[in-house]
């Protein structure tokens, strides 16, 4: 198999950590697949040329910076059912694997959907939910929580404003009430907080969440102050592998600033915290016991 | 020999032109200094110094930068780009071919700035995305913008002013200038797409690349238009701009000049949209109406005193009064002249001198100003520093980690700007043949 080339790949990272950032695991996963529908029509090669191709394709996603587990889920799904249909000419090739994506999708949004509906439950009238990384999931219990006329605020804990915008404009379209607030000011609001709502990216075989950067501070503060943790996840997410597997993107870099004086600066791309800090771990099949349920 | 009393104002003009070519200050401040320099030397008086202002130039360029300001603010520009993004599907010729084409034609009807400021970082995030070296598509933007913006009489500056001094109206400019000027940019695809056909090769063949440049094109997709775009202040803005492009086009009919329909438009654009106007205020580029207000003052200085008359005499006079021979030279000097000069301050210089030049030598079908604009507004296309799009585009590429040199830029943009010149030779060689 050829492998890509580090240029390729650090061009992948960087796209998929930033689409991660901005839209939550969920709706990446489906933004690719669909990508790779879309790329599948355009491509230009001959039939048995095509699971070279593929392969190329899923072993990329395999080494993103961080693994993105649902998708890398789907895409084993995928070649495995595209898998009997080699051999046969461009066109059915095509055809099988526009279908078996398009299912893949639908598969990854019916979970949300009913993920959504359990996350519904979650949210009572006169709860103040604290928010901060965008998560398609949350965003939408939070909407459905609205539209079916339940009261409640949020209190969103700001990070980088292009993360944060992704979070405050739906809700605010929504006509639910919040409040933004620096995240390094949790402290002076934990006591008005009823709950922490949260997504991840995965979560590991060894009891391990991945969530976006910041988010582990804040669950250590919350589970301090016993605010509880729903954290909303698919089963798509649970990972075969450690946590120290899951490719976490580490960057050092300097910073210089107008005086001359520089520092040096590491950066995660992601957090990592125990799961046994969760109070909710809530699936598209349920409520799962408090901490991580068994790997798929 | 040169009268005496034209020694200051010539030595001033040259003080100021060093200043501006070398940037030893901002090019308003200097040519304002040039003027105090004139005023305090009792060279001029107040009154004919705001006398040598050509107010419809001025109001002509503040009046488009308004409605181009507010056109910036309803997003069209970016949802254009956008779209033309996706058009694209990652493929490096087209993108080459696609972004040259919208910019070639939004540069006939904005200025060259503002055309660049919007598609190059869109440009540039496509490029990189993709894995690509920007410098190329940067450099071909640059280019393209000239070449669009020489097609009208609002597209670039020295038409602009080359238009309000000769009274040539907007469809003359676009039916003497638009063949040559889209010529010329499909002179500059092709060369491209042949010179650098390696920079170009389709990605349609990997699964990996395309699936790359799909997902980076929902992320351009998802960045860009994550604005609101406000649909009724959109359709007042371009409701507006094609109000003021038709009354340019009936400008013969209404004899109302271009700069008063800009400056009218502008101001019934921010009533209809309410935008404020201390906001608007901003998007005017003072800098740039003070520096052309001062040039007019300096150029006029030089014109009343018979500088201008003598460089004529003495310089282009003596070339003969072949017609063809004229009209090449105009048109080439002023092509390399504006490789390394500022093309405003030389157009403005030129223009008495061109005047004088047609009183001895009559040219028909206003050739010879056509000679200038082609001249000028391709020349700019010769060097880094040619034109203000050029250096414009360059910073952008620069603050994103592409430098592009002043010899990067030569080697890609030289034989381009030749390509154009000969073109522009071979054209107005046949207009001339055929108008004789």
């Amino acid at each position: 198999m050829k492998k890509t080339s580090r240029k390729d790949m650090d061009i992948l990272n960087r796209l998929f950590r930033e689409q991660e950032d901005v839209l939550g695991s969920t709706q990446t996963t489906i933004m690719a697949l669909e990508c790779l529908r879309r790329s599948l029509r355009l491509l230009k090669c001959r039939a048995d040329e095509i699971p070279r191709q593929i392969i190329e394709v899923s072993g990329a996603i395999n080494h993103t910076e961080p693994r993105v587990i649902p998708l890398i889920h789907l895409m084993e799904r995928f070649e495995s059912e595209i898998r009997p249909c080699y051999g046969k000419d461009v066109v059915e090739v095509r055809q099988a694997a526009d279908r078996i994506l398009a299912d893949n999708i639908a598969c990854i949004e019916n979970h949300r959907r009913e993920l959504v509906q359990y996350g519904l439950s979650c949210v009572a009238d006169d709860d103040v939910i604290f928010l901060h990384s965008v998560s398609s999931t949350v965003l939408r219990i939070l909407l459905e929580a609205k539209a079916s006329g339940r009261r409640f605020r949020v209190i969103v804990l700001k990070q980088a404003i292009r993360k944060t915008r992704q979070v405050i404009l739906p809700l605010t379209r929504a006509g639910i009430a919040i409040r933004t607030v620096p995240e390094y000011s949790l402290g002076h609001f934990v006591e008005e907080a009823t709950r922490f709502f949260l997504g991840a990216i995965s979560i590991t075989q060894d009891n391990q969440v991945v969530a976006a950067a910041g988010a582990g501070s804040i669950v250590g503060m919350c589970h301090l102050h016993h605010v509880p943790i729903y954290l909303f996840v698919d089963s798509l997410k649970f990972s075969h592998r450690n946590a120290a597997d899951q490719q976490i993107h580490h960057k050092t870099f300097t910073r210089r600033h107008d005086n001359g004086w520089r520092i040096e600066m590491s950066t995660q791309s992601h957090d990592i915290f125990n799961a046994a800090l969760v109070d909710h771990l809530i699936t598209e099949m349920g409520e799962r016991g408090g901490g991580c349920g068994e790997a798929d | 020999m040169i009268p005496e009393e034209v020694f200051l104002p010539v030595v001033i003009f040259m003080l100021v032109y060093l200043a501006i070519t070398f940037d030893l200050t901002h090019k308003a401040v200097a040519a304002l200094l040039g003027v105090a320099a004139l005023l305090i030397a009792n060279v001029v008086t107040e009154h004919q110094a705001v006398g040598y202002v050509d107010f419809e130039t001025i109001l002509l360029l503040m009046g488009m930068m308004i409605i181009v300001g507010v056109l910036r603010k309803s997003g069209v520009f970016t949802l254009i780009a956008v779209r033309i993004a996706g058009m694209t599907q990652g493929d490096p010729l087209k993108i080459l071919i696609l972004f040259s084409l919208v910019t070639g034609i939004a540069s006939a009807f904005l200025d060259n700035v503002t055309t660049v400021l919007i598609m190059v970082p869109i440009v540039i995030e496509l490029t990189v995305g993709m894995g690509l070296d920007p410098r190329l598509y940067v450099i071909s933007q640059a280019v393209v913008s000239n070449l669009g913006g020489t097609a009208t009489l609002i597209g670039d500056p020295p038409n602009i002013i080359i238009g309000s001094k000769t009274g040539l109206t907007f469809n003359q400019f676009a039916v003497h200038l638009s063949p040559i000027a889209a010529i010329s940019m499909l002179a500059m695809i092709l060369y491209y797409g042949l010179v650098y056909r390696e920079k170009f090769k389709p990605i349609n063949t990997s699964l990996l690349k395309l699936f790359s440049v799909q997902f980076l094109l929902e992320k351009i997709r998802f960045d860009f238009l994550s604005l609101d775009i406000d649909r009724p202040f959109l359709m007042k803005a371009l409701g507006c701009l094609a109000a003021a492009i038709g009354l340019f086009v009936l400008q013969t009919v209404t004899k109302i000049t271009p700069g008063i329909v800009a400056m009218t438009v502008a101001m019934i654009l921010l009533v209809m949209t309410r935008v404020r106007i201390e906001d608007m205020l901003h998007e005017v580029e003072w800098g740039t109406l003070l520096f052309f207000a001062g040039l007019f003052i300096l150029v006029g200085s030089l014109e009343a005193h018979g500088a201008i008359r003598w460089v004529a005499e003495n310089i282009f006079l003596k070339i003969g009064h072949n017609p063809y021979v004229i009209t090449l030279t105009v048109l080439w000097v002023s092509g390399i002249v504006s490789g390394f000069l500022d093309n405003i301050p030389f157009t403005i210089t030129m223009i008495p001198i061109v005047q004088v030049i047609l009183r001895h030598t009559p040219i028909p079908h206003h050739i010879l100003w056509w000679a200038l604009s082609l001249g000028a507004c391709f020349g700019g296309n010769l060097t880094l520093i040619g034109a203000s799009a050029n250096i414009v585009s360059a910073d952008m590429a620069k603050r994103q980690g592409y430098e592009i040199s002043f010899f990067e830029f030569f080697k890609a943009s030289g034989a381009v700007t030749l390509i154009s010149l000969m073109l522009c030779s071979v054209y107005l060689t046949i207009f001339l043949w055929a108008s004789l």
